[in-house]
Parts: structure tokens; C-alpha cells; sequence
């Protein structure tokens, strides 16, 4: 199985198993890494699991990654050079921006 | 995507080109028995990088080879570069200022954002000549802002960030504020910080 790899440079892993409330946290986590890495959510570009989407309004193309969705712990990703890197796991928030697509169409690079 | 000044050009092995000519000739790509010309690798502001050749029959195919040194063909260069979307977004707390303006205002903010979302892609050295930053942000000690002033027309502007998303090959204009006949760089610092405390535990000017 083609898989896309995850770099976890800063120890995102291991202060995981630090932070994470509970069992059921830490076995979302594990699920969490498994979509991150399954080349098939990348290909199709859809995350059930994590719902990764962009980070807006930061550079380096920062990613965020739902670990559970009812607690808001999430993940932040970094993509370098086709590699996800992991870059922070965050506690929950009380809710998230709410963004509205008002204009969508292709570009074409010459 | 790529960006033509970004281009580099690489010699390919032996053991590379007979591969690649391998998969050419096993796909079918090309009818002519000399398939394989002008191999470029390209590399992309974002560190990505991918590799290009021509067939005989002039179309330029991409390839990918794996750390197992397969061959993967990826698609026609051209279909590939078309497949990139530009989306333009509202943020809640803009959304309320700018349903107010007229619809000849709203529509030219949004043209003027496809055109800026055009130009961060097909001309970055262009883009960031018209692309103000009257204050900078460190997000979380590891990254830096993508948030921009633009004017739109005599003495209305807007804040916007501007992300390149290669996961779902899109790039984002997210329109934060629209504003007149205000001090650009207290309202920029104003938005941006109400913006980033909602997402980075730690936002520094710098």
C-alpha cells in the first residue's frame, strides 16, 4: 500500500501521549495518522476522519487535522516537499472560523 | 504550481531515461519508436518538484519515480496545470460590511481578488509588488504571515490572506475586511490579530 509519509521532527507523537485526555483520544489520534498517511484520502482529496483542510492565512502551507471533532483537539500539519510534517497538536476550541465560498474557478498556468 | 523563473534543469541517468522510456513505450503514450527528449525537472517555490519530457510526437508528459526508483506517469502536463482552482472566501465577520456595499462594489472586490489570487500563481514577483504588509505576524513561532492589503479602487480596501493549498490544488483568497479613509496599519493590525488569535496560540508582531 502506497502510503504518504509523516515526519514528526518535534515529537508531536510523544507529546500526544502526554497531553490526550483519555484512551479513546489517544486511539482517535492513532486513527487520525492512519487517514494522514492512507495515499487514497490524498488522491480522492477527501478526510473523513481528520477533515485536513488549509490553514488560512499562514505561508507554509499549514494543514489542520480534527483528532476528535466533539472535543476539538486537532493537529497541525506542514506540507514539505510531498512530506506531511507534524508540526503541533492543539487542544479544543469552542468553535472554528466560519468561512463562505463566494467565487470558484479554474486557473489556467501558461 | 510552478513558476518558469523557479525551473531548473537536471540531466537524467541512463538508468533514469531507460525507465522512463520503458513506462512510455508499455502505456502506449507515444507511437514513435524515439520517445524520449528534452527531460526538465521543475521545482516549485513550495519545495515540490516533479519531472517533465517530451515525446516525439511534441506533448509533454509528467512523470513521478518513487523511492523504489518506479516510474509512475502522472498526466499531460497541460491537463495538469489546468487542474488548479482559485476560491475566493468570506470571513463571518467581513461577510456583514460587505453585503452592505452595492453589487457593483461587491462584484469589483471580487474580480479584483481573482485577479490577485491569478497573479500570486502566474507572477509571484508581480504579485508581491502590489501586495502591502504594513504588519507582520509570526504565528506560533514557526510561521509567517500570508495576510496582504490590496486596494481596490480610489480609497477602498481590503485585507485578504492569500495560501497556496496544494493537498486540494487550489489557491485560497480568504477576504477578511473591507474598509475606507482609515489608518491601513492599525485596521490591518486590528483584523489580523482578531484573525490569528481565533487559530495560533501564539501570534507575534514582528
Amino acid at each position: 500500500m502506497q502510503t504518504k509519509t509523516l515526519v514528526d521532527e518535534h515529537g508531536i507523537i510523544s507529546e500526544a501521549c502526554r497531553i490526550l485526555p483519555d484512551d479513546s483520544h489517544k486511539i482517535s489520534f492513532m486513527e487520525a495518522l492512519g487517514e494522514l498517511e492512507d495515499n487514497e484520502c490524498h488522491k480522492s482529496r477527501t478526510f473523513p476522519k481528520t477533515r485536513m483542510h488549509p490553514v488560512r492565512g499562514a505561508k507554509q502551507k499549514v494543514y489542520r487535522a480534527d483528532i476528535d471533532k466533539i472535543s476539538g483537539w486537532r493537529l497541525h500539519l506542514q506540507l514539505i516537499e510531498s512530506k506531511l510534517y507534524l508540526r503541533d497538536i492543539i487542544e479544543g476550541q469552542k468553535h472554528d472560523d466560519v468561512l463562505k465560498v463566494i467565487r470558484r474557478k479554474k486557473i489556467r498556468y501558461e | 504550481m510552478t513558476n518558469e523563473q523557479e525551473l531548473i534543469s537536471k540531466a537524467v541517468s541512463d538508468r533514469e531515461l531507460s525507465e522512463i522510456t520503458k513506462v512510455i513505450r508499455k502505456n502506449k503514450i507515444s507511437e514513435w519508436d524515439e520517445v524520449v527528449y528534452d527531460h526538465e525537472e521543475w521545482h516549485s517555490s513550495d519545495g515540490n518538484s516533479f519531472q517533465t519530457l517530451k515525446t516525439a510526437d511534441d506533448t509533454e508528459y509528467v512523470f513521478e519515480m518513487n523511492s523504489d526508483c518506479e516510474v509512475g506517469v502522472l498526466g499531460k502536463l497541460y491537463d495538469l496545470m489546468a487542474d488548479l482552482d482559485l476560491v475566493i472566501e468570506l470571513d463571518d465577520d467581513c461577510e456583514h460590511t460587505f453585503r452592505k456595499l452595492s453589487e457593483k462594489e461587491q462584484d469589483e472586490i471580487v474580480k479584483k481578488a481573482e485577479y490577485y489570487g491569478e497573479l500570486f500563481v502566474t507572477d509571484r514577483t508581480a504579485f508581491l509588488k502590489d501586495a502591502h504588509q504594513p504588519v507582520r505576524f509570526r504565528l506560533d513561532d514557526k510561521f509567517d504571515s500570508s495576510l496582504y492589503c490590496f486596494r481596490i479602487n480610489g480609497d477602498t480596501r481590503i485585507i485578504a490572506s492569500v495560501d497556496d493549498d496544494p493537498i486540494f490544488k487550489s489557491v485560497i483568497v480568504t477576504l477578511l475586511s473591507v474598509f475606507r479613509d482609515r489608518d491601513m496599519k492599525e485596521k490591518f493590525r486590528s483584523v489580523a490579530q482578531s484573525f490569528y488569535r481565533r487559530q495560533f496560540a501564539d501570534v507575534k508582531q514582528i
